[in-house]
């Protein structure tokens, strides 16, 4: 009966989780609000748009979560961080996935980026979705998705160069 | 142009922009080392970025906890305190009586509203027009086609 959830979960789902973890850092929050972004298109499935593609779709579900818990967590989050040790840091998943240290360093440098910019960079490194629908999935200009992915590299590049990853 | 007007170029090319200027941007990289080095590191990092994020493990779907929070959320919408229970049974009660001494009926029976508010409660999370399952499935796969290149992408910026 509900088939089609599990189909959009086998598809979609790990995007999904990654550009959550990417929006939120906590892991225990992007599990969380994965399972609710896939809820919320369970209850709204009859209210899917032909207009767009069920991974934009759901990306927009994801990102609204994502901007919420965003929103209510902003006391307690700070911006500027010591990249270095939140790579280190214990227990992130980061370091059971095995990935490497440079890879981990990029990752870290995100959350330095604004949301805008950052949730520009994971719908189009992780999903690979194009300036026009990313400017879908967030409501805004297509150009304004532009100049914000090239911000959003620029940015990256120069925080990774003080941190003497890139030359 | 100039370097710096083509390293915007250059990036929507990374980036697999279907409407960025792939030939001039290969063409200024063939003779400009600076490029060249700034290609490399904006693909780095992407790669760099995409190899983080994708080796993170989703956690498996839990269908039956997304179930019942969707459930919980539609019971949660009809459990109010007890006093405002009692109030509105009496109002309930009185508005019967009214109805029925004037012989009147005014009340709407809606068989869909509880599923309206579901929708509504949605709608300001993403663009919403109705459509079914069976929708979806076959946007699901016009979705894969597209991808592997069977079908013209209809949201691509080409001429
Ligand atoms: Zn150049």
């Amino acid at each position: 009966m509900e088939a089609w959830i599990d189909d959009l979960y086998r598809r979609h789902g790990s995007a999904v989780f990654s550009f959550l973890r990417g929006m939120v850092r906590d892991s225990h929050a992007a599990e969380d609000l994965m399972q609710e972004t896939f809820a919320r298109a369970l209850a709204a499935a009859d209210g899917f748009e032909a207009r767009a593609l069920p991974s934009t779709w759901l990306f927009t579900i994801a990102r609204n979560l994502a901007l919420n818990h965003i929103r209510s967590r902003r006391h307690e989050a700070s911006r500027r961080c010591d990249l270095n040790s939140i790579a280190a840091a214990g227990g992130d998943p980061l370091e059971k996935a095995g990935i490497d240290d440079e890879a981990a360093l990029v990752l870290a440098a995100l959350v330095t980026l604004g949301e805008e910019k950052r949730e520009v960079f994971l719908l189009k490194v992780i999903e690979g979705l194009t300036y026009r629908e990313i400017a879908g999935v967030i409501g805004c200009p297509m150009g304004t998705v532009q100049s914000r992915f090239h911000r959003a590299l620029g940015e990256l590049k120069r925080t990774l160069e003080r941190e003497g990853v890139q030359k | 142009m100039n370097c710096q007007e083509y390293r915007r170029e250059i990036i929507d090319m990374a980036a697999g922009e279907p409407g960025a200027n792939t030939e001039g941007s290969r063409a200024h990289l063939a003779g400009c080392d600076a490029c060249r080095r700034e290609l490399d590191e904006i693909t780095r990092l992407m790669d760099g970025a995409g190899r983080a994020l994708s080796a993170l493990q989703a956690p498996p779907l839990e269908l039956s906890r997304v179930r019942l929070r969707h459930a919980g959320k539609s019971v949660h919408r009809w459990l109010v305190p007890g006093w405002a229970t009692a109030a509105g049974i009496f109002i309930a009660a009185l508005s019967g009586a009214l109805l029925g001494y004037m012989g009147a009926h005014t009340g709407r029976d809606n068989p869909h509203s509880r599923q309206q508010v579901r929708l509504a409660e949605t709608k300001s999370d993403f663009w919403t027009v109705r459509t079914d399952s069976a929708e979806l499935l076959r946007m699901l796969a016009l979705q894969d086609r597209m991808r592997q290149g069977d079908l013209p992408d209809s949201h691509s910026d080409k001429p």
